[in-house]
C-alpha cells in the first residue's frame, strides 16, 4: 500500500471518528423544565398576583439505623444544586459526608438536617461515623 | 477502591449479626462517576474504526523488533548510573521503607490519616506506573531489596576478598512464578482482605516481604532475584519497558518508545503474571458494579452457611471472584493464542502464547492507569499532609499537614475524556506490538495479517471490558 493511501485512511480514521464525536456529543443539559416555565409564568402576569414565594426547599429524609445496616440511600443531584438531607435517627451519633467533610450531629428522635452546595462531581460516601456503616451515596453529576 | 468490599461487608451485616468496623471505607474517599452510554458507545465504535485503519495501514516491514538504540552524550549517562547516585537513591528507598513500617506500626491505626496504606497503595504502586512509563525503570534505582542487597553482597565480597557466588542457581523453571505469586498476594491484601489498608497490616505485610526477599536474595544470588522473582521489580520494569529510555551498561540511549516490550526476555509465568495484572484491576473495577454488589453478599451468605462468620464469607466470596476474573483474562488471551495457532500450523500454543505476551502490557497499563486515574490525583494528595504528620499524631513537620484533599482538581467529564484516550492508546499500542511481532513469526505477509485477526479480535475484547467497566453503575 503506497503512503498516500496509509496516510489517506488514518486521516478519513479520525475524521470519522471526530465526526461521531460531535454528532453523539450530547448537548448540554437543558435547564429542568420547571425552572423556566416558572419564569414564564411570573412574566405572563406580573401583576395580577403577587410574586409567588419560593418552593419550599425538600429535604430528602435518610434513616440511620441503629447497628444493623439497612439499604443505602441514593441522593443525586447535579453540580451546583444544594444538597438537602435531613438524617432521622434513633439514638445521637454523627454523620461524615465523605469529599465534602462535613459533619452532622444526630439528635436522637428529631431530625438533623444540613444543607450545602453539590460543588464538587464524583461518588462520595455518606457515614455513619458510629457504626462505619454506609447510610447513603451522594452521586453529584456534572 | 475497597468501596465494594465496605458496602458487601455492610448489607451481609444487615442479615448477620456483623458490626461493620470504623474503618472498613478504606483509603479512597471519592469514586468516579460512570462514564455516559454515549461516550461508551463512541469509544467502542472508535476502538473498530481504530483496529480496522491499523490493520490495513500498518507498516510492512518490523520497526520495533531491530536495535535502533542511540547513545545520548557520555556525561550524561555517566552522571545517571554513577555509583554515588545509586547510594543515594537506594537510602532513600530504606528510608522510605522503614517510614512505612514505622508508621504503620507506631501510627494511629485509620486508613486515611497514617501515612503507611497511602505510600504504598497511592504513591507506590499507582504511582510509580507513570513513572516508569515515562522515565524508564525508576523503581531499579530506589528499590530498598536491591539496595540492602547490593550492600550486603559489597561488604561481605570485600571481607571474603572476592565476589561471592550464590548458594544456589535460580532454577530456570521458576521464571516469573514468584513474582505472579506477589502480584497476586498484593492485590489480594489490597482488595479483597478487609484490613488490608488497617496501617499496622500495611507494615506487617511490607516486614514479611521484605524477610522473603532477603532470603530469596541470599539463595539465589541478588540479581536473579530481583531480575525475576522480585515481584514489584519485575512489575515495575514491565512498563518501564514503554519508556524510551535504555541503560546499557554505564550509557544511556534513546529507543523507540514499546520497543523495549519487544525484547521482553521470556520465562515460565509470563503469561500467568498478564492475567494477574489485568485481571486484579478488572475485579476492582467490576467490584463496584451492580453485578458484583448483588451477587457477592448472596455467595457469601452461602457460604456462611458452612460456620464462617460474615467478615471472613465476604472474603471467601471476593478471593473466588478475583481468582474468576484471572482466569477470565487469562482464557480470552489463550483463546487468542489457540486462533493464530490455527493460522502457522507448526508453532505449539505455548510458545505462541510467549511470543506474544508483551503485547499485553499495554493492556495492562490503561487498565491501571485508567482505573486509578482519580486515585492518584485525589488520594496521592494526601501525602502532602502525610508527609508532615505520618502518624496521625498531630505533627507537621512540613508546615503542610493543615492542607486537604482538593476535589475540584479533575472535574468528571474531564477524567471521562482522559479514561476514554487512555483507554483507545493501550488498544492502539497493543495492536503495533502484534502487528510488528506477527511480521516476524509469519515470513509470508498473508499469514500475518491472518494470525492477526485472532489477536486482534482478543484485543477488542480487553478494550471493550476495560470501557465496560469504566461505564458500570455504582451500587
Amino acid at each position: 500500500m503506497s503512503n498516500t493511501r496509509r496516510l489517506g485512511l488514518i486521516v478519513g480514521g479520525i475524521a470519522v471518528a471526530v465526526l461521531a464525536f460531535l454528532v453523539l456529543r450530547p448537548t448540554p443539559a437543558p435547564e429542568p423544565a420547571s425552572a423556566p416555565q416558572q419564569a414564564s409564568d411570573t412574566k405572563d402576569q406580573p401583576s395580577t398576583t403577587p410574586p409567588r414565594p419560593a418552593p419550599k426547599p425538600r429535604y430528602q429524609s435518610i434513616p440511620v439505623p441503629s447497628g444493623e445496616a439497612a439499604d443505602v440511600a441514593e441522593v443525586e443531584v447535579k453540580k451546583g444544586e444544594t444538597v438537602r438531607l435531613s438524617f432521622r435517627a434513633e439514638g445521637p451519633g454523627e454523620i461524615h459526608i465523605h469529599g465534602y467533610d462535613r459533619y452532622v450531629q444526630l439528635k436522637g428522635g428529631r431530625a438533623a438536617r444540613v444543607a450545602f452546595e453539590a460543588d464538587i462531581d464524583g461518588v462520595f460516601e455518606v457515614e455513619n461515623h458510629d457504626t462505619g456503616a454506609p447510610v447513603a451515596e451522594l452521586k453529584v453529576e456534572p | 477502591m475497597r468501596r465494594g468490599l465496605s458496602a458487601a461487608v455492610a448489607t451481609l451485616g444487615a442479615a448477620g449479626a456483623l458490626a461493620p468496623e470504623a474503618d472498613a471505607h478504606g483509603i479512597s474517599q471519592r469514586s468516579d462517576l460512570p462514564i455516559p452510554e454515549w461516550l461508551f458507545a463512541w469509544a467502542a465504535a472508535v476502538v473498530l474504526v481504530i483496529s480496522f485503519v491499523a490493520l490495513a495501514s500498518l507498516w510492512p516491514t518490523p520497526r520495533l523488533e531491530g536495535d535502533d538504540w542511540r547513545r545520548l552524550p557520555r556525561a550524561l549517562g555517566r552522571a545517571i548510573t554513577s555509583p554515588a547516585l545509586a547510594v543515594v537513591c537506594g537510602a532513600v528507598g530504606v528510608a522510605l521503607l522503614v517510614l512505612v513500617i514505622y508508621s504503620g506500626l507506631l501510627g494511629q491505626q485509620t486508613a486515611s490519616g497514617n501515612l503507611a496504606p497511602n505510600f504504598v497503595y497511592v504513591a507506590f504502586w499507582v504511582g510509580l506506573v507513570p513513572i516508569s512509563v515515562l522515565f524508564g525503570d525508576v523503581f531499579r534505582a530506589f528499590n530498598p531489596w536491591y539496595a540492602v542487597g547490593r550492600a550486603v553482597a559489597w561488604v561481605s565480597g570485600k571481607v571474603a576478598g572476592q565476589s561471592l557466588p550464590a548458594p544456589l542457581t535460580y532454577p530456570e523453571r521458576l521464571g516469573r512464578w514468584p513474582a505472579v505469586i506477589g502480584i497476586a498476594l498484593f492485590a489480594w491484601l489490597e482488595l479483597v482482605y478487609t484490613d488490608g489498608d488497617v496501617p499496622r497490616t500495611v507494615a506487617l505485610a511490607s516486614f514479611a516481604y521484605s524477610a522473603v526477599t532477603f532470603v530469596g536474595m541470599s539463595l539465589y544470588g541478588v540479581e536473579a532475584w530481583i531480575n525475576r522473582a522480585e515481584a514489584f521489580s519485575v512489575y515495575f520494569n514491565l512498563f518501564a519497558r514503554i519508556s524510551p529510555w535504555e541503560r546499557r551498561g554505564r550509557e544511556v540511549g534513546l529507543r523507540r518508545p514499546l520497543a523495549g516490550l519487544a525484547k521482553l526476555d521470556f520465562q515460565p509465568g509470563t503469561v500467568a503474571l498478564l492475567a494477574v495484572m489485568i485481571g486484579t484491576v478488572t475485579f476492582d473495577g467490576a467490584s463496584e458494579g451492580s453485578l458484583v454488589q448483588s451477587a457477592a453478599p448472596a455467595l457469601a451468605r452461602g457460604i456462611q452457611g458452612v460456620g464462617l462468620d460474615p467478615g471472613t464469607a465476604v472474603e471467601v466470596a471476593y478471593t473466588a471472584g478475583i481468582l474468576l476474573a484471572i482466569l477470565l483474562v487469562y482464557g480470552l488471551y489463550r483463546l487468542g493464542v489457540a486462533g493464530a495457532r490455527t493460522v502457522g500450523g507448526e508453532r505449539s500454543a505455548a510458545r505462541l502464547a510467549a511470543a506474544l505476551v508483551h503485547t499485553l502490557v499495554p493492556i495492562a497499563l490503561v487498565y491501571v492507569a485508567a482505573h486509578y486515574l482519580t486515585l492518584l490525583v485525589f488520594q496521592g494528595q494526601s501525602l502532602v499532609f502525610l508527609a508532615s504528620d505520618p502518624l496521625g499524631t498531630g505533627a507537621d513537620l512540613f508546615g503542610t499537614a493543615g492542607r486537604a484533599i482538593d476535589y475540584t482538581v479533575l472535574g468528571a467529564n474531564t477524567v471521562w475524556y482522559l479514561q476514554v484516550a487512555l483507554v483507545l492508546g493501550g488498544h492502539l499500542a497493543a495492536l503495533i506490538l502484534a502487528h510488528d511481532r506477527a511480521l516476524v513469526l509469519y515470513p509470508d505477509g498473508q499469514a500475518a495479517v491472518r494470525s492477526q485477526y485472532w489477536m486482534l479480535g482478543v484485543m477488542i475484547g480487553f478494550t471493550s471490558l476495560a470501557l465496560w467497566l469504566l461505564s458500570q453503575v455504582n451500587a
